[in-house]
């Protein structure tokens, strides 16, 4: 499991290229940035930006969450990401952080 | 008075109407179309959609002009001269992801009719079926959409002997803005029906129109296929191979290369590095393999690797492949997630390409940026990288200044400013230097062409605004 600030790292050196999206089972079945690794990838970013479970008390919202929790932890992702992005270990553990924080 | 977030609710509440829960406001998600691949800084749309339907695309363009909204069509977002990123928060994305189906596959008349957010890898590998190809492979091509790559004027790979997206859609389906959808080119290779207005739709960069269907041409996959990988100590013996296998009248279907900045990131020994793949018949193979390795090594080079087949050929290419990792391993090795990348596009002709790969490395020292350079080198497409510390003002400016210059070049050697990303937001300045530079000093006659011819296409200034020209 990564820490907040080692998923930051990671995400951050995305380069928007998409290449993830080609063998993601949930972003083929659904046609849609957001079930895909860069849409998950970018959220998990932009909430850890904004302070989500950090200082700061953030509203996430329904749409957002079920982007996040709906990743099969697959890894096929991986495979294709030129920026070396450790994606499906960064989705995994931002997942155990949002519970936390929900059930916080 | 009526608000601006009143309005805003009001086109909303028509959008969702249409859309249902293929609209999305929630700005997270918001945030993930407000910029494509390049470094281009984009705003948040106020909406996204994904239609299903070319129904409601028309209805999206109707109530765009009725409520005075902007309209980005975007596939995936893959564009890296700011083409495909939204400038203007009054924007409604309409995203092309759920339009991907194959509606037709001839494998007679050799054309495929596709809805444009299929991906071009998907495309291929169904093709593949029927021994046949859509040849224009950008890099991207697990990635970037049919439309995406009809509107950039994509080229890839196989450009040197197919060309790029210009030479292969025989036809399109589009919602222009003023709601009327128009069906123009045909399903046959000679179509001489006026105006060509399937090539004015070719790298319009989703300024014209919502591209809602294309019939593409195909062409047969190759019975035969061998290539080889060579080093070479310079740029200079490099490029004279690539000429010499010209002069001997062989027509590579694919003709790469990388610098010797990209062979040490890739633990290769110090070289440059050029591969070459022809498309052939069976029994011919030895005999083009033979001319091949004579020319390379009449040209100073040494062959590293042989194939006689298109698996084994794709597996040589690898380290090529790698130009896009490379680049970024390097950049990420030299300053971390504050790091700023860039990918250059120019081409020049074939006789002129020792003379611009020359000068790209002087500029990079005249800089001090840090580069690397491969391309398409087949048909005089370079795309040199470079990388500078964000928080580095000096160092950014220095990239730029890089840019600015490289640019420039490709004009001084008769080349162009973009051969396969297009213009965006970043290069309208090139642009109208490229021009000028045709039209003694003067760019504001083509410019005002293209501008007139937008303002047919879309008489409300709906689609796309601010990118290619302002
Ligand atoms: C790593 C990497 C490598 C690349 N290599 C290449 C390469 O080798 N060759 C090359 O040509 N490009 C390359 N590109 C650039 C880019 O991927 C291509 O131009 C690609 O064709 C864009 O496809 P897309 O689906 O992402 O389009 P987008 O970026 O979403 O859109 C491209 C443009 O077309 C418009 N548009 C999209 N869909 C439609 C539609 N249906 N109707 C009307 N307008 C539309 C958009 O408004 C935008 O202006 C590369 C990019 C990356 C990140
Ligand atoms: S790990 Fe998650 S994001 Fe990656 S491919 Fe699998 S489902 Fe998609
Ligand atoms: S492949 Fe890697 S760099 Fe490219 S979009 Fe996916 S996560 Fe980002």
């Amino acid at each position: 499991m990564m820490n907040i600030k080692e998923i930051h790292e990671e995400v951050k050196k995305c380069m928007y290229c998409g290449f993830c999206e080609f063998p993601c089972p949930t972003f083929n079945a659904l046609r849609s940035r957001a079930y895909g690794p860069r849409g998950r990838i970018n959220l998990i970013k932009t909430l850890i930006e904004n302070g989500f479970g950090q200082s700061k008390n953030i509203e996430i919202n329904g749409d957002v969450i079920n982007s996040i929790m709906t990743c099969l932890h697959c890894a096929s992702c991986d495979t294709q990401c030129p920026a070396g992005i450790k994606i499906a270990d960064a989705i995994h553990s931002f997942k155990a952080f949002i519970l936390e924080t929900i059930l916080k | 008075m009526v608000s601006m977030t009143q309005r805003q609710g009001d086109v909303i509440k028509e959008l969702e109407a249409v859309f249902k829960d293929r609209l999305f406001t929630e700005p997270h998600i918001l945030a993930l179309y407000s910029h494509d691949a390049s470094s281009e800084v984009g705003v948040k749309p106020m909406a996204v959609v994904q239609p299903v339907s070319v129904d409601e695309i028309i209805k999206v363009v109707k109530l765009a002009i009725d409520h005075g909204f902007k309209i980005v069509p975007v596939g995936s977002s893959t564009s890296l001269s700011g083409n495909a990123t939204p400038k203007l928060e009054n924007t409604v994305i309409v995203s092309m992801e759920r339009m991907n189906s194959i509606i037709e596959v001839s494998d007679t008349d050799w054309y495929a009719r596709v809805q444009p957010g299929i991906k071009v890898d998907e495309l291929n590998l169904e093709l593949m079926g029927y021994g046949l190809q859509w040849p224009v492979d950008p890099a991207s091509s697990k990635t970037a959409t049919v439309g995406g790559v009809i509107s950039n004027g994509g080229g890839g790979m196989r450009g040197a002997k197919y060309g790029p997206a210009s030479h292969w859609v025989l036809g399109l389906e589009a919602v222009i803005g003023t709601g009327d959808v128009i069906r123009v080119g045909c399903r046959t290779v000679k179509c001489r029906e006026g105006y060509n207005l399937v090539q004015v739709f070719i790298g319009s960069e989703g300024t014209l129109g919502i591209v809602t269907e294309a019939t593409l041409r195909l062409a047969p996959l190759p019975e035969s296929f061998v290539g080889v990988m060579a080093r070479f100590r310079s740029a200079e013996s490099l490029v004279n191979a690539v000429i010499r296998v010209r002069r001997d009248k062989l027509w590579p279907m694919v003709t790469e290369f990388i610098d010797d900045i990209t062979a040490q990131i890739l633990n290769l020994e110090p070289g440059y590095y050029l591969w070459i793949g022809i498309d052939t018949y069976t029994g011919s193979e030895q005999q083009i393999l033979t001319k091949l390795s004579g020319d390379i090594s009449l040209s100073g080079g040494e062959v590293i690797n042989r194939a006689s087949t298109w698996q084994e050929f794709s597996k040589i290419l690898e380290p090529r492949r790698m130009l896009y990792s490379a680049t970024l391993k390097a950049a990420f090795n030299d300053y971390g997630t504050d790091v700023f990348v860039a990918f250059e596009d120019i081409a020049v002709p074939m006789s002129k390409l020792p003379e611009a790969v020359r000068e790209i490395q002087s500029l990079g020292k005249k800089y001090n940026v840090r580069m690397n350079l491969g391309g398409h080198i087949g048909d005089g497409n370079l795309h040199p990288a470079v990388w500078a510390r964000r928080s580095d003002r000096d160092e950014m400016e220095r990239v730029l200044r890089f840019f600015e210059d490289v640019g420039k070049l490709a004009i001084r050697l008769n080349g162009t400013v973009s051969a396969e990303h297009g213009i965006g937001t970043q290069k309208k300045g090139l642009l109208r230097e490229a021009i000028g530079s045709r039209n003694n000093g003067n760019s504001d006659t083509v410019i005002g062409l293209m501008r007139n011819i937008k303002r047919i296409f879309d008489p409300y200034g709906v689609f796309n605004p601010g990118k290619i020209f302002d």
